[in-house]
Parts: structure tokens; sequence; C-alpha cells
């Protein structure tokens, strides 16, 4: 019974070894015993053919079978998280800005051309607060009252009108992004469930 | 003598792509291909779909690549989706007729027809390798399906013993055992188809 075991051990690191996997300590014991053992030299023999088999048993892969998978692929949704696709987003936003803070040096030049820079600062400042009451809904209580308080803070200045306007589009921008960052990492999800 | 750059690992491609060089994905399906597409050609058995199956494969990781784990391997990972995705063509196939003698099957491999006429030497060769082709063909397709999957991971697939138990998640004793429990399957349906 012991002998059996034992043998079949044997027939074990045959194989591993005919599969190039056994270790060099097993493997001095194994070339010992095939030595002194004829069945397990057949056994080593039937061992080599049948891995030379399987490994002769190969198809080719069709030639640009690469290029068409490059072709493929669709954008993935992590790819919108990457550092070069926030470099539009970003640029246009310090672009709006940019361009709203210059407009609003205008504006306040035209009230006060004394100001400069620090009227701007000033007319930013009151923009905000107006927007902060409005939306609180202290200052109005309907659309007309909402529309004259912001003309008011606003005043006839085109410039501060386009800047107003720049800083409602920036805003929205910036709303869509996160929205569409949102659906993306739900198809995502979507899409590890699958796999 | 100039001194040769160290290619790339896996890990390394996956993060240069996830930084935004998409062209070098190419690298990871360079790497894979040859061993993906043998290794889904074994189990759905069709030269075409194995092609269109390594694709599908390569598009589905590439879709969850920020999701890749780096204390496992990118092998490993890549052949369980592979693994996931034959059993899915299987399991669609197993409701489709296939009409009889069109299958690539009975062509033989899947592979193109043989031109016989001249009846030269390199032809009857070529006709000994086909058919001694289909006989591992026929031996492997005849394995319990979790041999099988074992032995195409290893001689088809080409992963490591420990590549394999990562993958289907079992100890490394049970792999080799396993496998060399196939492996004898296989001599002995070798032994009486020849």
């Amino acid at each position: 019974m012991d002998r059996e075991r034992e043998h079949e051990r044997y027939q074990e690191w045959i194989d591993l070894a005919a599969d190039g996997a056994l270790g060099d300590a097993e493997r001095r014991g194994l070339e010992a015993h095939l030595a002194a053992c004829a069945d397990c030299r057949r056994e080593q023999e039937r061992s080599h053919a049948l891995v030379a088999r399987l490994g002769s048993a190969r198809i080719e892969v069709r030639p640009g079978f690469a290029r068409e998978v490059l072709e493929a692929l669709e954008p993935a949704s992590w790819e919108a998280r990457t550092p070069r696709s926030w470099r539009l987003p970003v640029a246009l936003l310090a672009a709006v800005g940019g361009a709203s803070a210059v407009l609003f040096g205008v504006g306040a030049a035209e009230l006060d051309p004394g100001s400069g820079s620090i009227g701007a600062l000033f007319s930013i400042v009151d923009l905000l607060r107006a927007a902060f009451v409005a939306g609180g809904g202290v200052a109005a209580a309907s659309w007309r009252g909402l529309g004259g308080a912001v003309g008011e803070w606003l005043g006839d200045s085109a410039a501060n009108w386009g800047a107003a306007a720049m800083l409602v589009l920036g805003a929205n921008y910036l709303l869509y992004r996160l929205v569409r960052l949102r659906s993306r990492a739900a198809r995502a999800a979507e899409a590890e469930r699958r796999p | 003598m100039p001194h040769e750059p160290e290619p790339m690992t896996d890990e390394e491609l996956v993060r240069t792509v996830l930084a935004g060089d998409r062209e070098r994905f190419a690298g990871l399906v360079e790497r894979y291909q040859a061993r993906l597409v043998n290794y889904l050609y074994r189990l759905v058995r069709n030269t075409d779909d194995a092609h269109d199956l390594a694709q599908e494969v390569f598009v589905r990781v590439y879709q969850a690549l920020d999701r890749f784990d780096p204390q496992y391997r990118f092998s490993t990972w890549l052949f369980r989706v592979a693994q996931n995705a034959a059993i899915d063509q299987i399991r669609r196939r197993r409701f489709r007729t296939v009409p009889i003698g069109t299958s690539e099957d009975a062509r033989g491999e899947g592979t193109r027809e043989l031109d016989v006429e001249d009846g030269g030497p390199s032809a009857l060769d070529e006709l000994t390798g086909r058919e001694r082709d289909a006989e591992v063909r026929r031996a492997i397709d005849g394995l319990p399906w979790e041999y099988r999957e074992l032995i195409v991971m290893r001689h088809y697939g080409e992963l490591a013993y420990d590549e394999i138990a990562e993958a289907k998640g079992m100890p490394l004793g049970t792999v080799k055992n396993k496998l060399f429990r196939a492996r004898q399957l296989l001599k002995s349906a070798l032994a009486t188809g020849s």
C-alpha cells in the first residue's frame, strides 16, 4: 500500500517535471527513482509526449488584431477623470473668470473713473451679496422685485451685465460637468457588475 | 555595449494607460493576444468566435481598467474576465442551431480547407498533423469542465500554476493535483484514440 502511494507521488512529480513545474529538491529525488524504475521511465516518456502534443496544437492570431482592438475601444468612464481631460474645462473657467474680472473693472471705471480695480472688487462683493439676498427670498417676493434688485446693483453698465451673464454661464457649465460625471460613474458601476 | 531598456511590466503599462496614453494599451494586447485567443479557441472551438471574444474581453478590461487592483496580477484578472465571457458565449450558443456541415469543427479545427490534390509529402504531413491536433482537441473536449478549464489555462493560456490558483481562487496544491488528474485522463484518452 505504501509502495503504491509512493509510486503515485513519483507519477505526480513526473507530470510536474514534464510541465517544468517541479522544484529542485523533488527533481533530484525523482531522478534517483527513475534510474531504478522502468515503469516510471515509460511514464516520463508519455508525460513529455503529452505536453509536446498540447503545445503544438495552437492557432495563429489574425494579422492586425491589436489594431482592431484599439479601434473597437470606446471612451471609458475613467478617461473623464484623467488630468488631461480636465485641462479644457479648467482653461475655459479661467478664461471666463478673467473676462468677468476685466468687465467688472471696466464697469466700475464707468461708474467711478477714479476707483479702478478696488471698485471692481466692491462690484463683485455687491453682486454676491445681491445673489445671496435674492436666493434667500428676502429681497424680492416676485420676479419683478428680484429683477429690480439685480438691476439696481448692476446699474446701467453693459460691462456689468456682460460679466453677470458670463458668471451665470460659467456656473451652468460647472453644473453640467458635475451631472455628466455622476452619470458616467453610474454607468461604470453597472459595467463593473457585468464581468 | 548598448543597454536594452527593460520592457514595462503589466502594471506599469496599466498606469501609463490610466494617465492618458491610450495607445499603450496595444502593448498589453500584443503581450496577451496569442495566449488569450488560443485559450478562448479551446473553450469555444471556433477561430472567429475566439477572436471576437478576445476582442470583447480586451474592450471590457479597458473599460474597467481603473478598477484593476495592482495587488493582483493583470494576467489573472484578464483570464478571469475571459473565462466569464467564454461561459456566457457557450450558454448563448446552447440555444443556437448550427447547421450540420457548415461548422468549423466539421471541416477540421476551424482552419482553412486542406488542398491535397498534388498528394505530395508536405500535404500528407499536414494532414497527419491536423489529425493529431483533432485527436488532442477531442481528448480535451472529453474532459470534465473543471479539468478542461485548467488544462486550457495552463497549456493554451500559458498561465503559471500560481496564476491559475489566483484566477480560480484555489489553493496551489489543488491546482497541481487537478492538473495531474486531468493529464492522466488525457493520456488515457489519447492512448485509446491512437
